[in-house]
């Protein structure tokens, strides 16, 4: 039997630098404290798009089922990062949650928060994000108030009347996700013989 | 009232010459509001007759019992809402109660029922030309309660769930702009409210402004039921009590949502931070966990 070296050749193999598997999870969690209810939106990341796969509202029940749940979703989805809101009761209640879960804490102040709105917007804007048209979620971004104020500031607020729980899931969610939508592609190298 | 004062009234009036207890009332809406007094203008205060929209609005609640009412602003639906029911307490809700519901306090509920008990002040001839002053036909009026010289009872009452349930004998529900109810989930005012209709087939009637594609309002006008769905956009008071140069400067006024506050659009809130064209959406069937979580 010959060996054809010249086939190893005319295919040369490309190793990226850096590995990105097809397409990756990330969950953003918003935690409920007294009206609000807690939510969990699940965005997956593929072709540097995200679209929604996953949500879920827990109406005002203890954290422990939360945590609990949040546990069983993650064997399901696998997901790299879950961003949540630490301000508040986000860094007590994260301590319930098992280590294994990837919790990425965001510190939510005002500019923050306007910043994750910007970032929707402009994720939108791109279209590198899709989401459910049925539910509640759609229904919530549109509920998102922009107000001017006297100084010239923009602020953002959701009517007292509604809840805004699922759309700062999707927002936690994108916060944790942006640095790889946005990376650039990877550089890729010939490595023939 | 209670029931044995309530059934003592009724025999009263039937064992007594009908004619001589009760007012003739004419049937028809406009014949009614001319023989009460007819609305004034909102901004001459002249009076004002009454126009088809408003003849359409007693018709459809008469024929139709359950109405969803999506209006335009500053058209008097309330107001003609308010006639209807104050001639249906001649008629068909005689000895029953009447439930008006209107805003989260229970001054602005009361604020109505002061609307309403106005449509009496100035008496009325019947059409015997018989003189009704205005304690002939409201025999006790406080705050939140009145009552008629028949047995018909008006209460009022804020958008309180535990307010709203448990009431009896109720012959109409009226809800006064049902789109507007500060509450994170306002379907528990229609839930508590709903039942209360039930043992009498009354009327329900919703009148409201839209407020954003939310609330239990935007769910009745969308959903397929029994309710008669009926649109009174600004066209319809055109140049009547809306004026031209009013709409004309409203619609160039960016602040105002003009298409949900006046031509029954339900679009995104006011000031909504996001354009609805610009949300992208997916085909994927969404996970609600439902097979691991168990609910």
């Amino acid at each position: 039997m010959v060996l054809d070296f010249t086939k190893f050749h005319e295919t040369p193999r490309r190793l990226p630098t850096t590995y990105i598997p097809q397409s990756i999870k990330f969950g953003g969690l918003d935690l409920g404290k007294r009206v609000d209810a807690s939510a969990f939106v699940c965005l997956e990341l593929k072709e540097r798009k995200l679209e929604q796969v996953g949500q879920h509202t827990w109406n005002h029940v203890n954290y422990a089922v939360v945590s609990d749940d949040i546990v069983e979703i993650q064997k399901k989805e696998k997901c790299r990062k879950i961003g949540f809101d630490r301000t508040g009761v986000g860094d007590a209640v994260a301590e319930l949650f098992s280590p294994r879960i990837p919790l990425v804490p965001i510190d939510t102040t005002n500019m923050t928060k306007n910043h994750i709105i910007n970032m929707i917007r402009a994720l939108f804007q791109k279209d590198k994000l899709r989401i459910t048209r049925n539910g509640d979620l759609f229904n919530q971004i549109l509920e998102q108030q922009q107000d001017v104020t006297p100084a010239g500031n923009i602020t953002y607020k959701h009517p007292s009347s509604s809840h805004d729980d699922l759309f700062w899931a999707l927002g936690y969610a994108c916060y944790v996700a942006l640095p790889l939508v946005n990376r650039p592609k990877p550089i890729t190298r010939s490595a023939g013989f | 009232m209670n029931l044995e004062r309530r059934i003592g009234i009724l025999e009263n009036i039937l064992n007594s010459k009908l004619d001589s207890v009760v007012p003739k009332i004419p049937l028809d809406f406009t014949s009614f509001n001319n023989m009460i007094g007819p609305p004034l203008h909102p901004k001459t205060k002249k009076p004002t007759t009454i126009f088809d929209y408003q003849n359409e609005l007693d018709r459809i609640i008469n024929k139709y019992h359950v109405v969803l009412l999506n209006k335009s602003r500053k058209i008097g639906a309330t107001e003609t809402a308010l006639r209807s029911v104050a001639k249906n307490c001649f008629g068909r809700y005689a000895g029953y109660d009447v439930m008006f519901v209107a805003g989260n306090r229970q001054k602005q509920a009361d604020r109505l029922l002061t609307r309403f008990d106005k449509l009496f002040w100035q008496g009325f001839t019947d059409l015997d030309g018989i003189k009704w002053t205005y304690s002939d036909i409201i025999t006790k009026k406080t705050s939140s309660n009145l009552e008629f010289f028949n047995g018909t009872t008006i209460h009022t009452f804020p958008a309180v769930p535990e307010s709203l349930r448990g009431s009896e004998n109720v012959i109409c529900v009226v809800l006064d702009e049902a789109a507007h109810f500060k509450l994170t989930d306002d379907r528990v005012i229609y839930d508590a409210l709903e039942p209360n209709i039930a043992n009498t087939e009354g009327d329900f009637i919703c009148i409201s402004t839209p407020n954003g594609k939310r609330g239990f309002f935007y769910d009745l006008w969308n959903e397929e039921n029994e309710y008669y769905k009926l649109a009174q956009p600004y066209t319809v008071s055109y140049g009547l009590l809306l004026s031209e140069e009013y709409i004309s400067r409203k619609k160039n006024d960016a602040r105002i949502d003009f298409e949900q506050e006046f031509n029954c659009q339900f679009t995104s809130s006011r000031k909504s931070a996001f354009n609805e064209e610009l949300i992208k959406f997916t085909d994927v069937e969404i996970d609600d966990y439902s097979d691991i979580l168990g609910d």
